[in-house]
């Protein structure tokens, strides 16, 4: 249903189940995100039973986690993906992702953010697509694979019949022009 | 003033989970320095959020709602969380309480306190050649990542790489090949960089060092060195 397809209307369902644990809310959240997680972890991998016990593991996750939920840091998309990215993690190489902490005492923080990108967090996921939209079809290929293959980068470039030089150098110049459409700074 | 950063496709890498455990703890340690690199990651993983929602969506199995709820109370009613890893919702590394500098004091990052088992006082050095000592942290075999800590004014062995290394300055600071590097910068090596970090005289240097592969030392007593240190 389109509007399923409205990060918007995800982060408002998130923001609503923060507030509310209600079954209601999470099956209609379920529905969108459980069916795509399952695919990510098929298309990294994982047998069909593991699929989906993985998208309920992390479906579950996010009830657990609900609480941590910061609409200002993340949309629902970004927000969920990194679960299933992180339970992924953990099943299939029983490795931890060791991550920045938002109560660390040595975090430097933000410095005062620019008016523009104050302006897409909101609307980041909408942005993102734009952006992504704007890749030639090669660069928009070695960025799809770089999320969903768990492959070594010389073995994609087995896989695409190309020297691996040439992987990354697609790679690096896919991801700038990402963020160049993103309207951020060369870093 | 951080001046050295990550390559963009390595913070990709690092937001699409691709990364091994010990070149995502650099990560994780740099982004904690850097707020620049932090945007960038974030825009990553917004790529990863976008590109899983495009996905074609499976087939779940009938009962997964129920079976998903069924978890969930099962959980809330007192059995234990699963063990397994934290979401993206930072709870993940969060070392013993009683382990944690507080705040103003701190030199190491959080998610590498977790695997020094506290600040840098909690450090357990190991001599490693004159002047320069190590505290190994990750050994999995694809990747290493260890401490290092050089006495003002020392210098490692000149060295070159057969894989990627990576070096985080956390204080004092180093320099090679002719630029400087201060806390919270990122070195990034390669097979066709041979360099000789050299630490600054005002302080003792301590880095976090990830290698994907042996180093290989130039001169005389760093080969001879090498089985013995085992870097
Ligand atoms: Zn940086
Ligand atoms: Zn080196």
């Amino acid at each position: 249903p389109p509007r399923s397809q409205d990060p918007e209307r995800m982060t408002t369902l998130l923001l609503r189940l923060k507030e509310n644990q209600d079954e209601t809310v999470f099956a209609e959240l379920f529905h969108f995100f459980a069916p795509r997680v399952k695919s990510y972890m098929r298309k990294l991998g994982a047998p069909e039973d593991q699929a989906e016990e993985l998208a309920q593991e992390s479906m579950a996750m996010v009830w657990r986690k609900i609480h941590l939920f910061d609409a200002e840091r993340a949309g629902a998309s970004t927000w969920i993906f990194s679960i299933a990215r992180n339970l992924r993690i953990d099943a299939f190489r029983r490795q931890r992702r060791p991550e920045v902490l938002m109560n660390d005492p040595t975090l430097v923080p933000d410095g005062p953010e620019s008016p523009e990108r104050e302006m897409d967090r909101g609307q980041q996921a909408a942005a993102v697509r734009a952006a992504l939209a704007t890749l030639p079809a090669e660069q928009a290929r070695i960025v799809h694979l770089s999320f969903f293959e768990d492959k070594p980068h010389a073995v994609i470039a087995e896989q695409l019949g190309i020297p691996l030089g040439t992987v990354k150098s697609r790679m690096r110049l896919a991801f700038q022009r990402f963020r160049k459409a993103l309207g951020e700074p060369e870093s | 003033m951080i001046t050295h950063h990550p390559a963009e496709e390595l913070l990709a890498a690092y937001a699409a989970g691709s990364l091994d455990e010990a070149t995502s703890l650099a990560m994780a340690t740099h982004l904690t320095l850097c707020p620049a690199c932090r945007a960038v990651h974030d825009d990553f993983e917004a790529l990863g959020g976008v590109l899983v929602c495009e996905n074609a969506a499976d087939t779940l199995k009938p009962d997964a709602l129920a079976a998903t709820l069924g978890m969930i109370r099962a959980a809330g009613s007192g059995v234990a969380d699963s063990g397994v890893a934290d979401s993206g919702v930072a709870t993940v590394m969060r070392p013993q309480p009683s382990t944690v500098a507080t705040a103003g004091s701190s030199l190491l990052p959080l998610p590498l306190q977790y695997y020094v088992g506290g600040d840098l006082a909690a450090a357990k050095w190991r001599p490693l050649g004159p002047g320069i000592h190590h505290m190994p942290l990750i050994a999995d075999g694809a990747a290493s990542a260890r401490l290092l800590r050089i006495a003002p004014g020392r210098s490692v062995f000149e060295h070159s790489h057969e894989g990627n290394e990576i070096t985080i300055v956390l204080r004092g600071s180093y320099s090679a090949g002719g630029e400087n590097f201060r806390r919270g910068d990122l070195e990034m090596a390669d097979g066709t960089v041979s360099h000789r970090p050299v630490a600054g005289s005002e302080d003792i240097c301590v880095c976090l060092a990830v290698t994907d592969a042996p180093l290989r030392f130039g001169n005389f007593l760093g080969r001879v060195m090498q089985p013995f240190i085992g870097i």
